[in-house]
């Protein structure tokens, strides 16, 4: 290859000019990594230079694109606005939109994204799209665009790192998050990881307490270790039982020192609750056969739109059965199965009453607050604890819409995430 | 009336102070030879120290004591032969998932979801 010299006498434009032609030169004949041999030349945006093989993520992030490709959004640059309504609590839809959104536009790279600071960053949702999107960053340079975002939020966000296990502290926060292997080892008292992540997620907020309160001694009351144990384990065990072809599931456990709450968010992909609970030859006749009069009977009061787009579809009232005391797909083999996540919720709100819940699957999102409470109701022919979501707790009326939603956008696993309120002193 | 020990505490170890999963309950209630302790009409003490076990899942009680609701039905019944020693939290804890198990054993000689 042939590269001219720059000599003593040359002008500064010579030199320029020359070096240019150099560059060029070298570059010829370069392959070029992600580029699949293919020079694009259309100079056009940023990235004109090279026209980059599209990434393709794992198989369940796949998925989830693929299943929900026709919401996303067409637009060329992606803005991404944090705000109080940008939560999985408050907002599932948007949180979950956001998210095919950034994958997509990871895949095939039209502009970087734009994310802005409009008052408010939700954990959760920022933690999850983090989680995801560093499949984008594993693969390629990948730029996040962070407008406007005061210090502190700034030092969270870059702490963040949600791909590989890490425990992060600061003055404001501790984070420890883990892809926790599901351990399907026929020996059920073969350990499992999630137990060791629990423990240390107790110890950190021991440890934020202890500092913040300048007591050495201090040690958690047992109901906080019962609630939060109780929110991991009870998950963990779900994903152990039901979702039997997933290996992992993701954890974390982030306390704010300042506002002294703690939020845990688990999600695994595989099965849907729907999904799990309404596989063929899981159910007892008898309790199939409640379920299906409370279905009829929510088309026959014009509650449930069959249709997917509908405001209360068949899954979102599957799902919501599902949350009802003794109600598995497992019950068939064990009556005592189908307690786990009201047990969590309960022991969750027993400690702290200002407790939220959101749990997403497939395309329903439920919340939980103070508002609607479990209580007791005969049904299904015996005292059951119950969380209808309406005043009257009352499984065969309608749900209150802005407690169970769905969301439009299909995700083909569980996110939990819970969301306590310490209180202490 | 002979008196048999099961220690919870060793279940636990530096690194885990949580006793969790339904799989796990049942497997321990077997190791324990539970029912046969039951059958043989034994005072069974299940000992929990609250600085090595700080958190015990209802699915992990109701694990164990699933084939002990089966043959005593009652929550009196398996109060007259378990004693749980150790933290108020814990003896509640047991208890409420005593009370649950009897709903769902008690009332019904057919172990069907629907009584």
């Amino acid at each position: 290859m042939k590269y001219l010299v720059i000599q003593k006498k040359d002008s500064k434009a010579v030199r320029v000019s020359k070096k240019r032609f150099n560059h060029k030169a070298k570059r010829k004949n370069k392959a070029y990594k992600n580029s699949d041999g293919y020079l694009n030349k259309i100079k056009k945006g940023k990235y004109y230079a090279l026209r980059k093989k599209s990434i393709v993520f794992t198989e369940d992030i796949e998925r989830f694109c693929n299943t929900n490709y026709n919401l996303t959004s067409r637009a060329t640059r992606l803005v991404v606005k944090l705000n109080d309504d940008f939560t999985l609590f408050n907002n599932p839809a948007q949180v979950l939109l956001s998210l095919l959104n950034l994958l997509k536009h990871g895949k095939v790279l039209s502009q970087n994204p734009k994310v802005t600071y409009d008052g408010y960053v939700s954990f959760g949702a920022i933690y999850l799209i983090d989680n995801l999107c560093w499949e984008i960053g594993k693969k390629r340079k990948w730029v996040v665009d962070f407008h406007k975002f005061p210090p502190e939020q700034v030092s969270i966000l870059s702490k963040l790192r949600s791909i590989v296990s890490s425990h992060v502290e600061d003055e404001n926060e501790y984070m420890i998050n883990e892809r926790v292997l599901i351990n399907r080892s026929e020996d059920p008292t073969s350990n499992q990881a999630y137990k060791v992540k629990a423990k240390d997620i107790t110890d950190m907020v021991e440890k934020a307490i202890r500092e913040s309160s300048s007591d050495s001694s201090y040690q958690l009351p047992l109901e906080i270790h019962h609630a939060i144990k109780s929110a991991i384990g009870e998950q963990f065990d779900n994903i152990h039982l039901h979702a039997t072809e997933t290996s992992y599931g993701t954890l974390c456990g982030f306390y704010n020192k300042i506002t002294q709450e703690i939020t845990i968010l688990i999600y695994n992909f595989g099965k849907t609750i729907a999904e799990t609970l309404s596989s063929p030859d899981t159910l007892p006749k008898e309790i199939l056969n409640e379920i299906l009069d409370i279905l009829r009977n929510h088309s026959a009061k014009k509650i449930l739109n069959f249709t997917s787009a509908g405001e209360f579809t068949l899954e979102n009232a599957v799902t919501l059965l599902a949350l009802q005391e003794g109600i598995s797909s497992r019950i068939k083999y064990d009556i005592t199965r189908g307690h786990g996540l009201i047990d969590f919720i309960e022991n969750c709100f027993d400690l702290s009453e200002d407790t939220k819940v959101a749990i997403i699957s497939g395309k329903t999102a439920i919340k939980i607050d103070k508002k609607y409470r479990i209580s007791n109701k005969n049904i299904f022919g015996r005292d059951r604890r119950i969380i209808a979501l309406n005043s009257d707790n009352d499984l065969y009326k309608k749900p209150d819409p802005n407690y169970i939603r769905n969301t439009g956008v299909n995700f083909n696993g569980v996110i939990i995430e819970t969301t306590i309120p310490l209180k202490i002193n | 009336m002979e008196t048999y020990n099961v220690d919870l505490n060793t279940l636990v170890n530096s690194n885990v102070d949580l006793i969790s999963g339904r799989a796990f309950g049942e497997k321990e209630a077997e190791k324990f030879h539970i029912m046969d302790h039951v059958n043989n009409n034994e005072k069974i003490v299940i000992y929990i120290d609250d600085q090595k076990v700080k958190a015990i899942n209802d699915s992990f009680i109701k694990g164990f004591f699933s084939d002990v609701f089966k043959i005593l039905k009652t929550k009196e019944r398996v109060q007259q032969i378990f004693e749980v020693e150790g933290n108020d939290y814990f003896i509640r804890l047991f208890h409420k998932n005593w009370t649950i198990l009897e709903a769902l054993y008690g009332s019904s000689t057919n172990p069907s979801a629907i009584s």
